[in-house]
């Protein structure tokens, strides 16, 4: 093919994201926020979040030789994590990391998924080999700790050998739900539970359903499948959109019926409220405006006088607000239930690099811990630190060798809820 | 294609870059430090303004000064022209490499060399940005005060190279007020300093406040030694919503020579508040105009200044009157103003930004002038400004996929701009003149113009710094 014809072919599959590329005004204001914009490699442009659609605006406008397929040009647009912290910092508000994602997506439809390593093609659809690990629990947690194993994976896979990965548990939380009686609460919610509150910490799931009973909800959690976040990072959008076809399929007859969605995972809130729509398809907004943040939800409760703290002394912690909790404006709202649990807080505003998996890679490793180094800066080791990711806690955990707890685990103890077995 | 602003470069003999050059170069930064890859020159073939697309040759990353002394010795026994390059974040084309040639990105030279804080002084490398650096004076309780609404972005070097200023113009001044001492290559490879660490100097040529807004054209800057500014302990924010422009100038221009000193005192016009207002929901009344304005110092002196400036803006009239009460809802009186620009660019397809300054005595004068010439060529203009110094951004909303209503876009910005100039004023109040406003040269300068290109000759005679800005060279 001609390089005209190319482009026209990679436009073609990038699709109605060119004109938000056209509406880029090139301020740069999007590199002040990105952490991969910010980190020593970067002083070359085309590293930085402005130069990756620069790029793509030069695709556009027949400006240069540059291939759209080339690795080249698709090495410095995986340098985007989807942090989504670009977006509020673009004077045009301009979903960058969607674009990214597009852009993948036109990638992959031309050069095939060959092209993917075996770590994007696992993590694509993570819920499976989920659901693998914890068939075989405990032998895969004690695999996964054998550095000879890790070395190997990290040959066949590229998941760096260094990157921490969470533990299966043989009892999902899917299995424990089934075994419980029904609650009798008066008030019906459903929880979307997400693959790692189901297979790598169920006790998450746990607590969460304990929470929401407690504050008088009869839990109901349908079938579901993993919301999909890194299928949709990797530009796999046909494969992210049966998930999500799947997800809402199961969700929407609920949210017709006038329940709420719960979710206690930051990455299912924003795509289950959001991202499902914007980057797939518009039709998953119909249950958008059904889907709440368990903090938000906590808080609401709080209000309404259905949660109390029986914990009185202040405790001093480190919320560390991160990108999909920012992405959701969840912040000031997580902080809103902290102070009510009498807890005095600092919140740390830098990204800890882990960005979902991507910082598992063996390509992005080093520049991971360049970006959780500055997070460690701020880090301060003698108090409880927060936050409601669970890749973020990795992460944190990780590089930084310090332990972090989920808010939900706090307000918990501060409500003196036990955990169930 | 869409259409863009053209850039027409008179014809000019550059020698053609080879193989060798690339070869000569890396011995001088080393082959980590340059590029010239097509990812990399395609994004230093265009910056903030909407030009066409003309790439560089070469990108390098220099490390210290002598390196890009040796590269633009190099440049010039080549005849090969030299783009310096910040962030890139300039709204005029002034660092579009038109001749190709040489891009010396200062993106490695980004350091704070020394913080001189009995002095109240600091001494950066060009590529260090605004924000990073005023964060880190803030340990001090120092700052650099300009603030251009790119601060997040924005270096040092681009700030000094543009004589770029911001909201806090009207107290403190601008970058050119500030900077002490440079640190410059010449355009045959020679490192001068000139300048001194002295707050004050009667003594030759003021070489430092020539080099400053020279845009890359005269010299390139390795090291600048900028004076700073204490950070005031109290700042004082009111709003006040006018019904009509005339009021709210008249307003500004009473405050201006009550011997007040405002920190700010910004304007928002009834099309701009509208567009706010459309993007987020921060409460701006619908009325003709809005004022911003805020005053530092002790509790006592900002506080009686800004009660002082409001009542003169009840006396011209003020149909509300909002004062902040505490930290937060100072913010939310800033969100306002601060949002004009984002709320104004998601509001139309591209947008040209005018950057115009007239006296403050005649800013009704040149909004009336602004919205009349619009109207004549259909296309819708919005106005908002720092006031307090006459510095006005007239915002055509246009489309660059529309080439009609483009043209219209781009003939009505001369116009406004023509008769800025015509009241006194300047073409550019903080973006600088680079590809776009060069057309204005000679309507502002007139004949003072041939005496800038004859200094333009005698540091560069082969015309090889950033060749094409400001003027053309015959």
């Amino acid at each position: 093919m001609d390089p005209q014809s190319i482009r026209n072919q990679f436009l073609n599959d990038f699709g109605s994201s060119t004109k938000d590329v056209a509406r880029c005004i090139r301020c740069g204001f999007c590199n002040s926020a990105c952490p991969t914009s910010n980190v020593t490699s970067a002083f070359k442009d085309s590293r930085t979040s402005r130069g990756r659609v620069i790029l793509l605006q030069s695709i556009m406008e027949n400006a240069g030789n540059l291939d759209p397929y080339s690795s080249e040009f698709k090495d410095l647009i995986d340098l985007c994590y989807s942090c989504r912290r670009c977006i509020s910092a673009c004077p045009a508000g301009i979903p960058i990391p969607d674009l990214m994602s597009h852009a993948r997506y036109a990638y992959l439809k031309h050069t095939g998924h060959s092209n993917l390593t075996l770590g994007h093609r696992i993590y694509s659809q993570y819920g499976k080999f989920d659901q693998l690990g914890s068939t075989f629990a405990p032998f895969s947690n004690w695999m996964l700790k054998r550095k000879i194993f890790r070395q190997f994976m990290q040959y066949a896979t590229h998941i760096d050998s260094r990157a921490r990965l969470p533990d299966f548990h043989r009892e999902t939380f899917e299995s424990w739900f089934k075994k419980q009686p029904t609650s009798n609460g008066n008030k019906k919610i459903v929880y979307f539970v997400d693959s790692f509150a189901n297979y790598n910490e169920p006790s998450i799931g746990k607590l969460t359903t304990k929470l929401l009973q407690h504050v008088g909800y009869e839990v109901i959690v349908p079938p579901q499948r993993e919301s999909g976040m890194p299928a949709i990072e990797y530009g796999m959008l046909d494969e992210a959109r049966k998930l999500a076809e799947y997800n809402f399929k199961q969700l929407k007859p609920f949210a017709q019926n006038g329940f709420r969605i719960v979710c206690s995972s930051p990455a299912a809130t924003f795509l289950l409220k959001s991202g499902y729509a914007t980057i797939l398809d518009e039709k998953f907004r119909d249950i958008s405006d059904s889907v709440i943040d368990l903090a938000e939800l906590l808080l609401e409760e709080y209000n309404h006088g259905n949660l109390e703290f029986t914990r009185k002394t202040p405790e001093p912690v480190q919320y560390h607000y991160c990108c999909l909790s920012k992405a959701l404006s969840l912040g000031p709202i997580t902080s809103k239930l902290l102070d009510a649990a009498g807890c005095v807080q600092t919140q740390i505003e830098e990204c800890c690099g882990g960005a979902g998996v991507w910082g598992t890679f063996k390509e992005n490793y080093a520049m991971s811990s360049e970006i959780a180094a500055k997070l460690a800066q701020r880090v301060t080791k003698d108090q409880t630190l927060l936050t409601e990711s669970e890749t973020c806690r990795l992460q944190i955990e990780g590089h930084l060798n310090v332990p972090v707890r989920f808010p939900l685990e706090l307000i918990a103890d501060r409500a003196e809820i036990k955990t169930m077995s | 294609m869409s259409p863009r602003l053209q850039v027409v470069p008179m014809i000019m003999q550059y020698s053609k870059f080879n193989n060798d050059d690339r070869v000569e170069l890396e011995k001088i930064v080393g082959k980590d430090n340059l590029s010239i890859e097509e990812e990399e020159l395609l994004i230093y073939a265009v910056d903030a303004f909407p030009s066409e697309w003309v790439k560089p040759d070469i990108v390098v990353w220099p490390e210290n000064a002598e390196q890009v002394s040796q590269v633009i010795r190099y440049a010039h026994r080549r005849h090969l022209p030299v783009v310096a390059r910040g962030a890139g974040s300039g709204l005029s084309g002034n660092a579009v490499p038109i001749h190709a040639g040489i891009v010396v990105s200062f993106r490695r030279m980004n350091k704070i060399i020394q913080i001189l804080e009995k002095d109240m002084q600091v001494v950066v490398q060009p590529g260090m940005i605004y924000d990073e650096l005023n964060s880190k004076l803030s340990t001090y309780k120092l700052f650099f005060p300009p603030n251009p609404g790119s601060s997040s972005v924005c270096t040092i070097g681009g700030m000094v190279a543009n004589n770029a200023s911001g909201m806090g113009a009207v107290k403190y001044g601008v970058t050119r007020d500030y900077v002490l001492k440079l640190e410059v290559v010449l355009a045959n490879g020679e490192i001068i300093r000139t300048g001194s660490n002295a707050i004050k100097s009667s003594t030759g040529y003021d070489l430092v406040r020539l080099f400053v807004g020279s845009e890359g054209t005269l010299g390139v800057i390795t090291e600048i030694t900028l004076r700073l500014r204490i950070v005031p302990s109290t700042m004082k924010t009111a709003i006040a919503y006018f019904d009509s422009v005339s009021a709210t100038t008249d307003a500004v221009s009473e405050i201006m020579r009550s011997g007040l000193s405002p920190a700010a005192l910004e304007f928002l016009d009834h099309e701009t508040i509208s567009a706010v207002n459309r993007a987020e929901n921060l409460g701006l009344r619908d009325k003709p105009a809005m004022l911003l304005a805020e005053f530092h110092g002790d509790e006592e002196t900002a506080t009686n200044g800004l009660n002082a400036a409001m009542e003169i803006c009840r006396k011209h009239g003020a149909v509300d009157i909002h004062i902040a009460k505490d930290d937060v809802e100072r913010k939310k009186l800033w969100a306002g103003r601060k949002g004009a620009y984002p709320a104004l660019v998601r509001s139309t397809p591209n947008m040209i930004i005018g950057d115009i300054v007239v006296p403050i005595s005649r800013i009704t004068e040149a909004i009336t002038q602004a919205y009349a010439i619009t109207k004549r060529y259909g296309v819708k203009v919005a106005c908002f400004g720092h006031s307090g110094d006459g510095n006005i951004h007239p915002n055509i909303m246009t489309d660059h996929a529309d080439k009609d209503l483009w043209e219209r876009a781009v003939k009505a910005n001369q116009e406004i701009v023509a008769y800025a100039i015509k009241l006194g004023g300047v073409a550019s109040g903080e973006h600088g003149i680079g590809l776009e406003k060069k057309q204005f040269m000679q309507l502002e300068h007139g004949n003072s113009l041939a005496v800038m290109k004859s200094i333009k000759t005698l540091l560069d005679p082969t015309n090889i710094l950033n060749p094409g800005k400001f003027f053309d060279i015959d």
